[in-house]
This record gives C-alpha cells, sequence and structure tokens, in this order.
C-alpha cells in the first residue's frame, strides 16, 4: 500500500475517532495503584498468576505507567550481572502484563511501557528464542488493540515495532503476516447494510483491500501461514463483493489448515458468503461443518439458528442456540477475534514466557 | 460521544465503505412451519388491554374477538396473572451506554424484587459476544450483576435474536426486556433477520431505548466495528411491535428508565393469553391475527401480529 494512500487512510480514521465528552467522568475518583516494584519482585519470584489478578483490579493506570517507567530500570540495574538477562526477561514479561490488563480501557497510555519491555527482551547478541517469543506475545497484544500506528509506524515518522521485530527475528514468518493484518485495521470491516454505496473514499477502501489480497497471495505460498492468509484473503473477497473468490479462497484454506481457528472461520465465512448467494441449503452444510471443527461457538450456532428457524425448523434452531450456552465458560468465538490479529494466540504466548521465566 | 457525534460517524462510515447490501431474501422467502405451543393445532396470543394507562381486568373469554387471516376463531382458553413467566433482560453493555452500566445493574436488581417465586430470569449481556451472565435461575437468585462489565461491540441485534430464540414451555410465558440505544455496530443478524425471528417467536419484547451516554477512558483502544454502525430504533419498535411487545423510551433521565422498566413488566404480567384452534382458514402460510373486545369502549390492544403456519 503506498505510505501516502496509507497516510490518507490513518488521517481519516483520526477524523472518525470519536470525541469522550466525558473524559473527567473516566477518572477513578480514588487513586488505586500497587507499589511497582513489589508486584515485580512477587512476579519475578513466580506468583504469576496472583500478580495478573492483581493487576486487573488496578484503577489508575497513570500512576502505575509512570512508577513503572521508573522503577523498572532501577530494578533490573539492581540484579546481578550473571542474572541480569533473566530479570530483563521477568520485567518484559511483567509489562505485557500490565499492558494486558489495561488492554480494554488503558492502552493508548500504556504503550510507552511495550517499547520499554522490547529494549529489555533485547539480549545483548543476537535474538534469543525468548526474545522471539516476546515480540510474537507484544505484537499479539498490540493486535488486540488494534494498534496499526504501533506496529506500522506513525505515518511520516519512523518505523514501527513489526519493522524492528522483522529486523530483529527476519526468518519468523508469522510476522508476514502480521504486516497486511495490521494494514486492515486500518480499513472498515464490511460494507454498510444500507446507504450510501458509491463514493471515492469507499472504492480508495476497496482499492487498499485489493492490494491487500495481493499481500496475502504472495505470503500464501509459505506452508506455515498459507491457510491464514487464504482465509482472510477469503474474507476480504468477501468484503469486496466477490463472491466466487472468496468461496475458492476459503475453500483452499480449509483443505490446507490444521489449525481449528482457522478452520472453523473458513467454513463460517464460507457459510455467509453462500447465505448471501442465496444458497441457505449449502450455507446451512457450511455452518454445521463450522459446528464440527468447534462445537458450540455462537458466531455460527447463531447463524444456522437463523436460517434453520425462518424455514420452519424451530426445534432445531432452539437446540442449537441451547448448545451455544451450555459450555462454562462460553468458548471463544473465532469470527469475534478475527479483527485483533493474533490476538487469540496471546494467552498461549504468554504462558510460554511464564514457563521461560520460572 | 453524543448522539449526534454518532450520527456523524455512521454517516462517514457509510461514505468511506463500499456498500454490499446484505441479501437474505432467500431467508425471508423460505418456506415457513408453525409455531405453536403444547399441541401442534393451537396458537397462543398474549394481549395487552388497556384503557388509557390501566390495564382492563376482569374480561372472559367471550369478551374477546379474534380473526385469524379474517376467519373469525373461538377462543377456547383464557388465562390473566396465574401462569408464571420468564423473563430475559438483555443488557446493552456496549461502549455507548457505559455511562449508564451501574444504574441499569441496580435497575435489574430493582425489577427482580417485583417476581414471584415461581417466575424466572436470565440476564444476557456482551463483551466480545454474548454472553449469559446467568442462565434461567428463580427469582430471588444471586443475580451477579458485578459480572456484567462494558463489552468491547455491540450486537444490539444479536442479542435480542439470541433471547427470542428460547424454546417456549407450556404454561410458562416468556418476556424479554431489552435495555438499549438501539446503536448496534456487529451483529450478524440484521434488522430484515430479526423481524422475520420475531414474526415467528412467541415470547414478547419489550425495548426500553435509551440515550447514548459515554463514560469511556480516554485511553481505550479503537474496537472492530465489524458491520458498520446502524441505528435501530424504528426496526426495534417495529420487531417489538410484532412480537406484541413495544418500545418504551426512557431518554429523559433516569426515573423514566425505571418507570418504562415497570410499564413494560406491568403490561406483561397483567396481559391475556388467548388460545385457539385455527379453523376455517389454510394452515400454511402468514395468519394474520386481529383480537378485539367489543363494547368496552375506547382500549388499546396489543398482541402479535399474526404466525407462520404449515
Amino acid at each position: 500500500m503506498p505510505r501516502a494512500g496509507v497516510a490518507a487512510i490513518l488521517l481519516s480514521l483520526a477524523l472518525l475517532l470519536p470525541p469522550h465528552p466525558d473524559r473527567a467522568l473516566a477518572r477513578p475518583q480514588v487513586p488505586a495503584s500497587p507499589d511497582a516494584t513489589a508486584l515485580l519482585q512477587r512476579y519475578a519470584a513466580g506468583e504469576h498468576a496472583a500478580v495478573a489478578r492483581e493487576l486487573a483490579r488496578v484503577s489508575d493506570f497513570s500512576l502505575l505507567r509512570k512508577d513503572l517507567e521508573k522503577s523498572v530500570p532501577a530494578w533490573v540495574a539492581r540484579s546481578p550481572a550473571g542474572q541480569r538477562r533473566r530479570q530483563n526477561l521477568v520485567a518484559a514479561t511483567f509489562l505485557l502484563e500490565v499492558l494486558n490488563a489495561g488492554l480494554e480501557t488503558e492502552w493508548r497510555q500504556l504503550r510507552p511501557l511495550l517499547e520499554l519491555g522490547c529494549g529489555l527482551a533485547q539480549g545483548a547478541g543476537l535474538p534469543d528464542a525468548e526474545e522471539r517469543l516476546w515480540l510474537l506475545a507484544s505484537i499479539a497484544l498490540a493486535g488486540g488493540a488494534r494498534d496499526a500506528f504501533l506496529l506500522l509506524g506513525e505515518p511520516g515518522s519512523g518505523r514501527g515495532h513489526l519493522a524492528h521485530a522483522r529486523g530483529r527475528v527476519p526468518d519468523e514468518v508469522r510476522l508476514l503476516l502480521a504486516d497486511p493484518v495490521a494494514r486492515e485495521f486500518l480499513l472498515p470491516a464490511e460494507p454498510p447494510r444500507s446507504g450510501d454505496d458509491g463514493n471515492l473514499n469507499s472504492q480508495t477502501a476497496r482499492g487498499h483491500k485489493r492490494e491487500l489480497t495481493s499481500q496475502f497471495a504472495k505470503i500464501a505460498t509459505i506452508p506455515a501461514i498459507a491457510a491464514e492468509a487464504e482465509m482472510r484473503s477469503g474474507y476480504l473477497w468477501f468484503q469486496l463483493g466477490n463472491n466466487r473468490e472468496a468461496l475458492a479462497h476459503l475453500k483452499i484454506a480449509d483443505e490446507r489448515s490444521t489449525d481449528p481457528y482457522v478452520t472453523y472461520l473458513a467454513r463460517f465465512l464460507a457459510g455467509r458468503v453462500l447465505q448471501k448467494e442465496q444458497q441457505p441449503v449449502l450455507a446451512e452444510q457450511a455452518y454445521r461443518s463450522a459446528l464440527d471443527t468447534m462445537a458450540g461457538i455462537q458466531s455460527a450456532s447463531e447463524a444456522l439458528a437463523a436460517l434453520l428457524f425462518v424455514d420452519g425448523r424451530a426445534d432445531e434452531a432452539y437446540t442449537v442456540v441451547g448448545r451455544s450456552f451450555e459450555r462454562r465458560p462460553l468458548p471463544a468465538d473465532p469470527w469475534r477475534l478475527i479483527g485483533y490479529g493474533d490476538f487469540r494466540r496471546f494467552p498461549g504466548l504468554l504462558d510460554q514466557l511464564r514457563e521461560t521465566i520460572k | 460521544m453524543t448522539v449526534r457525534a454518532v450520527k456523524f460517524l455512521a454517516a462517514l462510515v457509510a461514505l468511506v465503505v463500499a456498500g454490499l447490501v446484505c441479501s437474505q431474501a432467500a431467508v425471508a422467502r423460505s418456506q415457513q412451519q408453525p409455531v405453536f405451543r403444547s399441541r401442534s393445532d393451537l396458537v397462543s396470543i398474549n394481549v395487552s388491554v388497556r384503557r388509557g394507562n390501566v390495564p382492563v381486568n376482569g374480561l372472559q373469554a367471550a369478551d374477546f374477538e379474534v380473526f385469524d387471516n379474517g376467519v373469525r376463531q373461538n377462543v377456547d382458553w383464557l388465562s390473566y396473572e396465574a401462569v408464571p413467566i420468564d423473563v430475559t433482560f438483555f443488557l446493552d453493555t456496549s461502549p455507548s451506554l457505559s455511562g449508564l452500566l451501574e444504574e441499569l445493574k441496580r435497575d435489574i436488581a430493582k425489577i427482580e424484587r417485583m417476581l414471584r417465586p415461581t417466575d424466572r430470569l436470565r440476564l444476557l449481556t456482551f463483551g466480545y459476544q454474548v454472553t449469559d451472565v446467568f442462565g434461567w435461575q428463580s427469582a430471588g437468585g444471586d443475580l451477579r450483576l458485578a459480572e456484567a462489565t462494558m463489552g468491547r461491540i455491540s450486537s444490539v441485534y444479536d442479542g435480542i435474536f439470541l433471547a427470542l430464540m428460547q424454546r417456549p414451555e407450556v404454561d410458562r410465558r416468556h418476556l424479554v426486556i431489552a435495555m438499549t440505544d438501539a446503536m448496534d455496530a456487529s451483529s450478524l443478524v440484521d434488522t430484515k433477520q430479526l423481524r422475520a425471528v420475531a414474526d415467528r417467536a412467541e415470547a414478547v419484547l419489550h425495548v426500553v431505548l435509551m440515550n447514548s451516554t459515554y463514560k469511556l477512558s480516554p485511553w481505550m483502544p479503537p474496537p472492530w466495528v465489524a458491520i458498520p454502525i446502524e441505528s435501530g430504533v424504528s426496526a426495534l419498535d417495529d420487531v417489538a411491535g410484532r412480537t406484541g411487545g413495544k418500545q418504551h423510551s426512557a431518554m429523559f433521565g433516569r426515573a423514566s428508565v425505571v418507570n418504562a422498566f415497570q410499564q413494560a413488566f406491568e403490561d406483561f404480567r397483567q396481559s391475556y393469553i388467548l388460545r385457539y384452534t385455527p379453523t376455517g382458514v389454510v394452515r400454511s402460510g402468514w395468519h394474520d391475527v386481529k383480537v378485539g373486545v367489543p363494547g368496552q369502549g375506547r382500549l388499546t390492544i396489543r398482541a402479535r401480529r399474526g404466525y407462520f403456519g404449515s
């Protein structure tokens, strides 16, 4: 995507960002921030889950951030030289925990902690396995925040976190997938259900989506990420209204996938395309096959139930919806996570990091 | 974000995004089946009868006139009040209502105290997807309202759809109360599908419509708006009407929200249940249902507008 195009879209999105008239109300009345060094010390001692729970209760992240920016470097500096690498990784992972705790409400003020963590995760010499793991986790987390600016770089200034990561671990293929996915963060996801559909801006967005399909096509030659690239490409073609192309890519994704998340989405999205193509019988089959992959997931359950119910098969529809509420906790819905990049992999990556620093 | 800002945002999104109107024509045109309860040939209709704002009590089966596709039917069963009620609260926990969330939770607790021991309730909200904070439980149980937190999506139609998709139980009635600003930004089902489901569902939907009230952190990251923002005020009014319920405006302060709750609940609790076996009409297809109470002066009568037969 040309840089000017990216800049134009970033500007458009900046204009779209809603104002926050109640900012003052959003401030907690009683500041509550734990002692950062004490928490970090407990984290280093292996109290990972307990510290994460405590972080989830923090109500003033601005205080915590300021505290961390001072105390983390000091804490690392105090560690014995022989333990410096481990302490760096502990601190870097702890910072990911903080970012994760504030992800949904405080991300934009916590972003500098990711840069701080990145410096700590970076070893003295060539990148090691731990740094690679940390980079993947941090990119997954930034996906959870849909932070295209952080990942791709601010318009007209420097390189983003993805370019830095590629420089450190150029053989990491998930970074190739992360690039077009981050660019998708800048584009509207689906066309409006009604209203104006033929204007210059929408044509611009469509042009960028077509470019992204080309980018996905290039990386779909890499076996480890081929299925997801095809699935995401299929979804883009669906958004572009080219249902034949969408179905072709989704079929390839289904055939190549060994990942239930990708398989589910390939089948669920095929169901949506077929529904739009007014082929309810085939759509029903697609939704059922998605649920064969991941039972009880809400998106396919709901889409299937809607088809069944208006087809007069109310009992079947009630059963399908009932099953989607049976499991506790409700299983995460891949469709609801597709717009957040690799965020679905973050819990697993964080677990691996926790194991590494034990 | 003000309503004006939301409208501006919606307009901009509409301008930015390419348009492909999501057609569900095949769904809508597909053959329909009946939605009878307990017996395959029995039709059950909730009927609210009011004179002004006051419910009209004490009516007998013979007081009602029911027309099914224009053919007068014999009402063979009538119940008033005695039937236990299942209440699904659907609480819109999207960012646009974040400023009201805590107060709404307190309102749910108040309404829960109006239920009888034989009544049941459940609470649906959304986080990353529609979720039930608690499933069906008897009135008086732990509401776990602290677990209802602000979500990252705004799937109003999905929430109402899933609330309506409840298998009817013999001799229980199902009321859905949806508290929302009708700003949908990520539902899989659209208003056309929701209307189709409302025509077939046995639950009665009341919508308590509120003003968007934001109380957001300025540091919040952007959500994934899967489907551009769609205002559904008129659509939800229609959907509620199709089930025999209505939309209550609660856009003028806290007291009006509570009043709207109470009005919706009382309206449902004091409604009649008419049952009849359709005679003199073709079973298949859409059946227009008209309910009247002749000889009682000027009344407001609300009932589902019809049903699909096979």
